[in-house]
């Protein structure tokens, strides 16, 4: 189990995570979502023993992975570029890694290369993107890893492997209770792999939740008032469903709501709609809902 | 056993031995050709060295005096420097080469974010992933050389030169030496590597402290002697290799350095370093282990400190750039200062160039290490402190160095005084005719070894350090200070050197070199060096006294004038003519009536013919010089010398020493029966040459002397 402490990490003046605190119990996988230098990278980095904390803890089965060889052996980390010595081949990064963590299994690492279907001997600076990717995730793999951090992992993979990879990883979850902590932007592809959801911005967490109820616990909703909604019953609807967004245009009400559908339903049948419609959102919905929520505008990064 | 089996098992598996491992495969294919190189280098090299001359060698036997013992010697001394050649000029930068590069590929993880990464995740504590790259660092360097040092000397043995030089064990010696201060240039090179931000930065650090650091120590000696009269350089040569290992290493072989250059120079190998490797003072191996030390445990430090963060920044700890930054800025500011002050011989223009110095060199290497001005205003404080230092040492030479120019020992705390005094002739010290030595020491030979050397006369007895102390006194009114230094009217005409080392009771030294000038008006001073060599035991040290007619060898004259030379000599005098020419010279230098002129003038005199000589110079018309007749002398056995040059000649020298020659006199312009005797006698073997060919009356260059 990942304990998250009031941790705190800066970079010079830059406070990069802010006395952030949650858990990732074991065995689950685990998205950390957030918007471009929220501190994603800066947590999995301190989650693998990187970075030295600035303040608050991480603990990963009850110890902190700074400077701990036997934590830090229980933990993998697969960045968003992932480093090879200059001219070396999967066969020689397999080496140092087999010589440097001592659960390397040889198995493993042969099945997995069988099944991404990677020459070993080819070097790797000769690779693509996703390909290098690849060899990164094999040599990870291959270390047998309690704890794997992801960071951007489906960046560069073609759809078919990524599918391979998700099974992978769902199958060592499944079978050795192996936890995934995976940072990505590609929403869709968190929402049907993870079963936990972190959303981190500014430094700080927004939410952190399980998706499935992450999920059910906000909608959106669109309804026709004839006439349209006074202000006075708009106050009353957001009382009622504690709203984190809501827009009329005219007659027309969208918003979008934490709360079950059928509550989100009842208050709004309550006003007499026109019509009405409640929908679950997407993951990518409720990441840019709640970012908007939290301040993060939206149309100023577009425009 | 179990437990036996179990600590094996973990030692076998420790951080330390899986990163050395690790790190001595991966760089397999370089260290196997530093070692194919060093080993091609020394062996090879000190083999076809044997081949070359054993011939030679073989054959000398057949026409030398010399026993086979010498000639082995000999051979062995030749197969030595071929040794010597090898190592400055291929092993040595083979070696630091090797290093460089072992570093930057194995150590610069740090400096990249992404391999930072890779590295800092890896289930190994800090210090073991250090210490583990840096022992394979160091065994890849250091094996291949023992294993080069260790075929040389088998090919030695094999070849029939044991010991070469006289020395079994000089091979090791010079690998021990080596080992260590390669060891502390690896040290040096990974620290830089723990406290900066990215490779070129650490190129550049490494680089402004190795090749900075010798530099700035000679700036800083030759602005002392800029500054303060007297000054003998107090720095000592390990001063300039303190700080840059990789010099430190040349200096185990003598002259290292220099045939390096040389060979780099001339595009060849075929200067050959001379000596064999010096007897490298026991400081000298302790400060290297300290150094070697101190650094390696501040690397470990620091790298268990240092933020995986500050990979790819400027540097990873703000002091070591301080550090770097303020040698640059010293090194900048007194270069700088100098080169303007040298040119221009102005002491506004040194100063200028000082501050210019300093704001140059602190903004260039702020500029580069961060590349451009980021936070520059942040470096200010920093600037202005490194200034304030800067300043406060010009302060201090200004005012005489904390007391170092006026600082005379007292005469009681004296244990012995060596000296060298001006040469001034005239009247009160016609001794300067008489102590005919050479540059003021006495010239020796050693039949045995062929070797010349000089010595200084020294005091010892109260008097007369008292009258050498005085006389110093006496010099320093010529220095009141402040001192500044540039712009001092040199008069060269009337340069004289004086030059003194103090033995105190306490074992320490007080050594002065003055190059000052002396006039007619510097009574005081004139008379404290009259009373100086009137003192019995100068006296004593004077060589004339021991000179007698059969010592004389040869006669020699020189005149000249603005249109030709004359030059005469004579060196195949019978007995009755030597006789002839002592007992006149003799008798004239013995005389009352011995009154020559003195060829000082007062400074006012003094300062009309330096205006009269530059415009001479301007006009192309150069000034004369005085006529010269000397006798030269055979050397002086040494039984027949004063007891006070052999006690000095036996109290230096461990050699026996058979004679002092070199000797010859200037006869005065008042010997005037000397001088005409000499013209007599070297009259037939005159000789004049003629500067212009049209006022040869024979036109032909050389012609009978009238």
């Amino acid at each position: 189990m990942i304990e998250i402490s009031s941790y705190t990490k800066k970079f010079g003046k830059l406070v990069a995570l802010n006395q952030i605190s949650f858990t990732i119990a074991e065995g689950s996988i685990f998205g950390l979502v957030g918007s471009n230098g929220a501190g994603k990278s800066t947590l999995l980095r301190s989650l693998c023993g990187v970075y030295a904390p600035d303040g608050g803890s991480i603990q990963i089965d009850g110890e902190k992975p700074f400077e701990n060889p036997k934590v830090k052996s229980k933990v993998v980390f697969v960045p968003d570029f992932p480093y090879y010595m200059p001219q070396s081949s999967l066969r020689s990064m397999a080496k140092f890694y087999q010589k440097m963590y001592p659960t390397w299994s040889n198995t493993e690492y042969l099945r997995l290369c069988s099944l991404f279907g990677l020459n070993q001997k080819t070097k790797i600076h000769n690779m693509s993107k996703g390909m290098q990717r690849q060899a990164a995730l094999i040599c990870a793999l291959a270390t047998m890893p309690e704890y794997l951090l992801l960071d951007e992992v489906f960046d560069g993979l073609d759809p078919v492997m990524r599918q391979l990879l998700k099974r992978i990883i769902s199958d060592q979850v499944v079978d050795r209770k192996m936890t995934v902590v995976i940072a990505s932007h590609n929403l869709r592809e968190l929402e049907d792999f993870c079963d936990h959801v972190g959303l981190i911005h500014e430094g700080g967490v927004i939410f952190e939740q399980e998706l499935d109820a992450l999920k059910l616990g906000i909608h959106k909703a669109q309804a026709v008032f004839q006439p349209p909604l006074e202000q006075q019953q708009i106050e009353w609807l957001k009382e009622q469903l504690d709203i984190i967004k809501l827009e009329t245009r005219g007659s027309m009400v969208s918003l979008v709501a934490r709360k079950d559908q059928e509550t989100v339903e009842n208050t709004l049948s309550q006003l007499e709609p026109v019509f009405s419609e409640t929908l679950p959102l997407s993951l990518e919905e409720v990441f840019i809902s709640e970012m908007e929520a939290a301040g993060y505008d939206l149309n100023k990064i577009l425009s | 056993m179990t437990s036996t089996r179990s600590s094996r098992e973990e030692r076998k598996n420790s951080s330390f031995r899986r990163v050395f491992w690790w790190t001595m495969g991966y760089n397999r294919v370089l260290t196997f050709f530093y070692t194919m190189f060093v080993v091609g280098a020394l062996p090879v090299g000190v083999l076809l060295g044997i081949i070359g001359n054993r011939d030679y060698y073989t054959d000398m036997s057949n026409w030398t005096e010399s026993t086979p013992e010498e000639v082995a010697q000999m051979f062995g001394d030749t197969v030595r420097q071929s040794f010597n050649v090898q190592l400055t000029s291929l092993v040595i930068p083979l070696a630091i080469l090797f290093l460089l590069v072992w570093c930057a590929r194995n150590f610069s993880y740090m400096h990249g974010r992404r391999s930072v990464d890779l590295f800092h995740a890896l289930p190994v504590r800090r210090t073991p992933l250090f210490m583990g790259t840096y022992a394979a660092g160091l065994i890849s360097m250091l094996v291949p050389l023992a294993v080069s040092v260790g075929l040389t000397e088998v090919v030695c043995v094999t070849n029939g030169i044991r010991g070469v030089a006289g020395s079994p064990a000089l091979f090791w010696q010079a690998f021990g030496l080596m080992a260590l201060t390669m060891t502390a240039s690896m040290t040096f090179t990974v620290f830089f590597m723990v406290v900066s931000g990215n490779l070129l930065n650490w190129f550049l650090s490494v680089s402004a402290v190795a090749l900075g650091w010798p530099v700035i120590c000679a700036i800083a000696n030759f602005t002392m002697s800029a500054f303060l009269p007297g000054y003998v350089s107090v720095l000592p040569m390990a001063l300039y290799t303190a700080l840059s290992p990789y010099f430190a290493v040349y200096s185990i072989i003598p002259n290292g350095i220099y045939y390096m250059l040389a060979s780099i120079q001339d595009g060849s190998y075929s200067v050959e370093p001379d000596g064999v490797i010096y007897n490298i003072p026991v400081e000298f191996v302790i400060w290297w282990v300290c150094f070697t030390l101190l650094l390696l445990a501040l690397s470990v430090f620091y790298y268990g400190r240092r933020k995986s963060e500050c990979a790819e920044n400027a540097f990873s700890f703000p002091a070591a750039r301080g550090a770097v930054r303020s040698l640059m800025t010293i090194g900048g500011s007194l270069g700088l200062g100098l080169v303007v002050g040298t040119l221009l011989d102005n002491n506004t223009a040194y100063f200028a160039g000082i501050v210019i110095g300093a704001v140059v060199a602190h903004t260039v290497f702020q500029v580069v290490i961060t590349r451009g001005f980021r936070r520059f205003w942040v470096t200010i404080p920093a600037f202005v402190v490194t200034m304030a230092l800067i300043g406060g040492g010009l302060y201090t030479l200004y005012t005489g160095g904390l007391g170092y120019v006026s600082r005379i020992p007292q005469a009681g705390d004296v244990e012995r005084v060596d000296f060298t005094l001006p040469s001034v002739p005239g009247d009160e010290s016609k001794e300067c005719y008489l102590a005919v030595n050479n540059g003021g020491g006495i010239t020796l030979l050693n039949k045995e070894m062929e070797w010349e050397d000089q010595l200084t006369p020294y005091f010892s007895k109260q008097g007369d350090v008292d009258a050498m102390c005085q006389f110093h006194s006496q010099v320093l009114t010529k220095y009141p200070g402040p001192y500044l230094p540039f712009g001092k009217k040199m008069d060269y005409n009337n340069m004289q050197n004086f030059t003194v080392t103090y033995t105190l009771k306490d074992g320490r030294t007080l050594q002065r070199d003055y190059t000052l000038p002396l006039y007619q008006d510097d009574e005081n001073l004139l008379s404290a060096l009259a009373t100086v060599q009137k003192l019995p035991t100068y006296q004593s040290y004077i060589l004339y006294y021991s000179l007698k007619a059969d010592l004389v060898l040869s006669l020699d004259v020189y005149k000249y004038n603005e249109k030709s030379e004359y030059s005469a000599g004579n060196n195949e005098l019978t007995a009755e003519q030597k006789k002839q020419v002592w007992a006149t010279f003799t008798q004239e230098m013995n005389s009352p009536d011995f009154s020559e002129p003195s060829d000082l003038v007062t400074a006012e005199e003094a300062e009309k013919e330096s205006n009269a000589e530059a415009a001479e110079d301007e006009n192309g018309i150069s000034s004369g010089s005085s006529d010269s007749f000397t006798i030269s002398f055979d050397s002086i056995p040494l039984d027949q010398i004063s007891p006070e040059i052999r006690a000095l000649i036996t109290e230096e020298y461990q050699h026996p020493i058979v004679a002092v020659e070199g000797i010859s006199i200037n006869v005065p312009q008042c010997c005037t029966k000397t001088r005409k005797l000499i013209d007599d006698l070297t009259k037939q073997n005159g000789e004049t040459y003629y500067y212009n060919e049209d006022e040869d009356p024979a036109d032909a260059g050389p012609a009978d002397a009238s």
